[in-house]
């Protein structure tokens, strides 16, 4: 039975580490990538209610077939993860069967050949030279070129061994280990990885639900350039520890997250207040007056009109104005029609009010007001939206990326060659020179290069 | 309204055009002149579009590598970089027939495309990844295109010498499917480590996921699967010549579905 057992693991890991399992893999996860772009672009899974609609809009039996392979979460589908698996398994049983082989190769030092089995190698050349002359300048030339020589004495020959960057073989080693380490980061990110979007107006707290801090929007805002379009999306925040202690006071932009806690908080997207403005800047004319006053309100306080005793106070907004049974309401948060309400005082005394409409500057709501009053221009309230992030996997996505990197270097720049020289001593001082070399890439160049020497 | 930089585009255009008719004059007629012309033009064409390339740059404020055109733009300048290299390398006019075709399908992808300069990045764009991220891939890619050219050479040859015939103007077969496997050698690790890796870094960096399966992503993702599943077949399996060769052609294919797959498919690398 041991026997029989032994050669079913061995049965197992050359059915795991075949190449044609692994190029098998590759395309069927290829093919499968290019499938689900297709079935993305007429299936997108990124609208409020989209379940509902493809339950309610599909066949109920091509539905079914949907559901089972997932394809609506297709990278979080058992068959993705599946081949996922398979694709780790091969990858470390094939790195793990290498190992011991690359490691000889990387070691060897005895490799020496007679000339007989270097005359059917690819890159032979015959010389016929002094073994004294022949020997030192051999050596020379290959210890330039950055060989290590072993060299063996026989009563006839003189054998060389020479290698050049044997440790480029642990390239492809390290680029296994490398896409392992992605993928295990991938992995723990996927399961243990937790997201939130957090939305806050300026001056609110927020707090993710896995963290332990909470963090306070003092402010929000949009930059434009002279042309108008958008240049950056700034929150400026401060971080406060569990116990209310002011511990991070920095602004977070596109590009530039904050970090603390284990918390990563980026600038995500953000959201117009549909019923609050930061300030408005108006001009009020006085009925039966030419000149006008430009004053600049903020929300909620009041502002005097100079010389009149009257001061104008921003007491509501709605950022796409619509009438409803309940009054007036903003139908959406866009800036579709922005309206004001202003409030006119006299010595603290309600003295009228105006509905003033961003987009219909003729448009005026009340005939009692003393003043008519018209937008300049106003400063949105906007909420910031902040994704809020844990990462578990992060450190194996580092490492994945750096000792990829370095496999990578080591595979395609550098290139394991070996050099094998046998001086042969001949009677009458007619001794011959025999060189072969062997390129574990670039064969073709390193044939030129060799035939040049 | 149309930078100034796109005059020299157009300078670049022609120039490029003219080189793949000489070219493919020389390939019919084998007259060693018309080669040397081709040659000219084509390196001579790479002078207006490295002053596009730096004028948009300073143009604009930011790298050009923001839309498709300046990427095919980037994408053919690269090709005809790595024309020159392999010119002086091996000496082979030949292979410009090819590189210039190469150079001219991608030259005339971006003058179909819109050359409007935006002088404003989006937020998510303002990063030095951006510079890394695109450069790396475009640099890659162009390699990848001298793969292909090289492989259609290759394919040529041996089949005509399968009919007994030769195109003795090509330099062997052994060299170009070496000049295959070098190029490919020199785009996968640029490609691996700007389109995917520098990528994942900025995506981390902006929006705080590494990856996000976005069709651009994805569709990088099969081309480095490709690839490496190219690679492994040369070093494990011995796949050479012509297997390699329409592994090369498949894999560049692939690339150029991938760039212009923006248009139909969005996502979070459509900009324009």
């Amino acid at each position: 039975m041991p026997k029989s057992n032994k050669s079913n693991i061995q049965q197992f890991m050359d059915a795991f580490t075949s190449m044609r399992l692994t190029i098998i893999v590759l395309i069927v996860l290829a093919a499968a990538s290019i499938l689900v772009i297709i079935f993305q672009n007429y299936h997108p899974a990124d609208f409020y209610g989209w379940e509902e609609h493809y339950r309610t809009h599909t066949h109920p039996l091509k539905y079914k077939l949907y559901s089972f392979f997932q394809l609506f979460a297709p990278y979080h589908s058992w068959w993705f993860i599946s081949l996922l698996t398979l694709l780790c398994i091969s990858l470390l049983l094939c790195s793990i069967q290498r190992f011991s082989i690359i490691m000889r190769i990387i070691r060897a030092n005895d490799d020496f050949r007679q000339e007989t089995r270097l005359s059917s190698q690819e890159n032979y050349h015959r010389l016929k030279l002094p073994a004294e002359i022949a020997l030192p300048l051999t050596a020379r030339l290959l210890k330039r070129r950055f060989y290590r020589i072993y060299e063996r004495m026989e009563p006839e020959r003189t054998l060389l061994f020479a290698k050049r960057n044997a440790v480029s073989r642990l390239g492809p080693l390290f680029c296994h280990v490398g896409l392992l380490a992605l993928f295990l980061g991938g992995l723990i990110a996927g399961i243990w990885g937790k997201s939130v979007l957090l939305w806050g107006e300026p001056g609110e707290f927020i707090r993710a639900p896995f963290a332990s801090h909470s963090v306070k929007v003092d402010d929000f805002t949009i930059e434009y350039n002279a042309n108008g379009q958008i240049k950056d999306y700034i929150s400026v925040l401060k971080v406060f520890d569990a116990d209310s202690n002011l511990v991070m006071d920095r602004s977070v932009e596109v590009n530039h997250p904050l970090r603390y806690g284990g918390v990563s908080y980026y600038q995500s997207s953000y959201r117009v207040h549909p019923r609050k403005v930061k300030s408005a800047t108006v001009a009020a004319a006085t009925v039966g007056r030419t000149d006008v006053d430009t004053i600049t309100v903020a929300f909620g306080t009041a502002s005097p009109i100079p010389q009149t005793g009257y001061s104008i106070e921003l007491a509501d907004f709605a950022a796409d104005f619509q009438i409803a049974a309940e009054g007036v309401i903003s139908k959406s948060e866009q800036l579709s029609n922005p309206a004001f309400l202003v409030q006119f005082l006299k010595d603290g005394e309600n003295a009228g009010h105006q509905w003033v409409f961003a987009r219909f500057p003729s448009v005026h709501s009340s005939e009692e007001a003393p003043f008519r009053i018209s937008l300049v221009s106003f400063d949105p309230l906007y909420y910031t939206g902040l994704q809020a992030a844990v990462n578990p996997g992060t450190p194996f996505i580092w490492t994945g990326f750096a000792v990829m990197t370095l496999g990578l270097i080591l595979v395609f720049y550098f290139n394991h060659r070996l050099v094998w020289v046998a001086f042969t001593r001949r009677p009458g001082g007619e001794d011959e020179i025999h060189i072969a070399g062997s390129s574990h890439k670039f064969k073709e160049q390193f044939k030129q290069e060799t035939a040049d020497h | 309204m149309q930078s100034s930089d796109v005059v020299f585009f157009w300078y670049s255009f022609w120039c490029y055009l003219l080189s793949f008719g000489l070219f493919t004059l020389y390939f019919a007629f084998k007259k060693r002149l018309l080669g040397t012309l081709g040659t000219a033009l084509l390196l001579l064409g790479f002078i207006p579009q490295t002053i596009g390339i730096i004028l948009r740059w300073k143009l604009s404020g930011h790298a050009p590598f923001s839309n498709m055109f300046e990427y095919a733009t980037v994408m053919s300048w690269m090709a005809v970089l790595s024309f020159a290299f392999l010119l002086l390398r091996f000496r082979k006019m030949i292979i410009g027939v090819f590189v210039s075709f190469v150079v001219l399908v991608l030259i005339v992808s971006a003058s179909l495309l819109p050359k409007e300069m935006h002088q404003q990045l989006v937020p998510a764009l303002q990063s030095n990844w951006l510079k890394i991220h695109v450069s790396l891939a475009a640099l890659g890619e162009g390699a990848f295109a001298i793969a292909c050219a090289v492989s259609i050479m290759y394919l040529l040859k041996s089949a005509m010498q399968r009919r007994s015939r030769d195109i003795r103007m090509f330099p062997s077969l052994e060299l170009l499917d070496d000049i295959n496997y070098k190029a490919v050698s020199i785009g996968y690790p640029l490609f691996t480590l700007g389109a995917l890796f520098a990528g994942a870094i900025w995506a981390y960096k902006a929006w705080g996921t590494f990856w996000g399966w976005d069709p651009k992503e994805v569709g990088s993702l099969i081309i480095w699967l490709f690839y490496t599943g190219y690679l492994h077949a040369r070093l494990q399996r011995n796949w050479k010549g012509n297997r390699a060769a329409v592994l090369s052609i498949a894999g560049f294919v692939m690339t150029m579905l991938s760039f212009f797959g923006n248009i139909f498919l969005g996502g979070q690398h459509s900009y324009g």
